[in-house]
């Protein structure tokens, strides 16, 4: 399962609690309050944990982890 | 960090539940002694008493859940935060404050529901006031206060950005004088002083935990710069937390003993606040895996907001039948403070995973956030 898709589902079974919610890879996960607060730490924790990338401090920002397409273009970087 | 602040938000959590575990754990000793003690042996007699001491304990420890709370929600937003803007987006506040507001107000009505059921009735003034001030349970109120937060969030930000020190100091000023304005409070009864700077202060106030958002809002901004600067103090500020837990319950001792009273509820002193610090910062300072449990005390700060919101339903009800139907129970209670933290926790993640597993599912969001 590539990223972006592993991500997905995360965002739907364990944030929105909900799998057959509709969600596409360019919405705005923090403006839609998809991710609240406890939310973004939880997507953060997760990258850490599944795919073993411990996200730096100064790049939790929107403009990473405002989208699904976002995350997955922020975490190319790490190969 | 982020991993560190779920961590936080876990053990504040666990905080809440010891604290309120605790507080019915008092309320078994004193207002209830009736059920377990002859009438001629006063509920003071049993001031003292390891029971008494750990109920204690756990009333000092709880303090820090709500400054904890609002480290992490500062901390949060910030991550909000477009790079091109000076500030926080009002869409992100509203949408942080909806999924707040909506359980809010579905557990607040519960709470009510079941009130009005045992014949209790409500003004529709008095309810208004139990929705804005978050009084329908002595738990409640921490989501005004959130909200209030929130919508200074785009200001505080500003604020801190320009001057995180001079932010810092005024709302660490402004919070130690709030503490030593409910001081007084603790000889409450009868002290009209008192009663009157304590609505003013009242908990459900920001300008009564005006300290921690902006600090956490502080450590969001400057986070690398707060590790490199916690890490060489990280044993000072762990040495601090028994330090002041233990100053504190000698201060409230003190006060206690000399009030003359049977029971002095608990309020909150400067202490309090250097308590806070330190567990935050120890907390803050320690890499997640050096940390005692982490990933259940993380999975709790993720699952905070739903047993934050139910926790205090399932242990007064609890404790209600332990009233009822075995009354001797209440004796023992560093016994029944153990069980109450077990249902205080238990009851809220088995709701939600019931609630998860059922056709309800799609409802969760709307139950818990």
């Amino acid at each position: 399962m590539d990223r972006k898709t592993a991500l997905t589902d995360y965002v739907k079974n364990e944030i929105m609690h909900n799998r057959n919610a509709k969600l596409d890879a360019h919405q705005d996960l923090i403006g839609s309050g998809i991710l609240d607060s406890l939310g973004i730490l939880q997507l953060v924790a997760y990258i850490d944990k599944v795919f073993g990338i411990e996200v730096p401090d100064e790049d939790v920002v929107y403009e990473n982890f405002m989208s699904i397409d976002a995350i997955g273009n922020y975490l190319q970087k790490y190969p | 960090m982020n991993r560190r602040m779920l961590y936080l938000n876990g053990a504040a959590i666990l905080a809440v539940v010891l604290y309120h575990a605790g507080a019915f754990g008092f309320i078994a000793m004193f207002a209830w002694a009736g059920q377990y003690l002859p009438a001629s042996v006063p509920p003071g007699s049993q001031v003292g008493s390891l029971s008494y001491y750990v109920l204690r304990l756990s009333q000092q420890i709880g303090e820090i859940a709500i400054p904890a709370f609002l480290v992490v929600a500062g901390y949060s937003i910030t991550t909000a935060v477009q790079r091109d803007r000076s500030t926080v987006s009002w869409q992100v506040v509203f949408s942080r404050i909806k999924s707040l507001l909506i359980p809010y107000l579905i557990w607040s009505t519960v709470v009510i529901l079941l009130n009005i059921l045992q014949g209790k009735t409500y003004s529709p003034g008095k309810l208004l006031s139990m929705f804005l001030m978050g009084s329908t349970n002595q738990v409640l109120y921490f989501v005004p206060l959130l909200i209030q937060f929130y919508l200074l969030a785009p200001f505080l930000i500003l604020w801190v950005k320009k001057s995180w020190k001079t932010a810092l100091v005024i709302t660490l000023l402004v919070q130690l004088f709030v503490y030593t304005l409910r001081n007084p409070l603790l000889f409450s009864t009868g002290n009209i002083l008192g009663q009157q700077w304590g609505y003013l202060v009242h908990k459900s106030f920001l300008i009564a935990r005006i300290f921690w958002f902006p600090l956490g809002i502080t450590i969001g901004f400057h986070a690398t710069e707060f590790k490199n600067w916690i890490q060489p103090r990280r044993w000072f500020f762990v040495a601090l937390i028994p330090l002041t837990i233990i100053i504190g319950t000698i201060e409230f001792e003190l006060y206690f003993r000399n009030s003359g009273l049977e029971w002095l509820p608990y309020e909150e002193s400067i202490l309090d606040a250097f308590s806070g610090i330190a567990v935050i910062f120890s907390v803050l300072a320690f890499d997640i895996k050096r940390l005692p449990v982490p990933d259940t005390v993380s999975l709790l700060g993720a699952n905070s907001y739903v047993i934050y919101l139910t926790h205090a339903i399932f242990m007064e009800y609890t404790a209600r039948a332990i009233y009822h139907l075995a009354p001797g129970f209440l004796a023992y209670q560093s016994i029944f403070f153990l069980l109450l933290i077990i249902v205080g926790l238990g009851g809220p993640i088995g709701l939600m995973l019931l609630i998860k597993q059922s056709r309800f599912r799609p409802l969760h969001n709307y139950l818990f956030s």
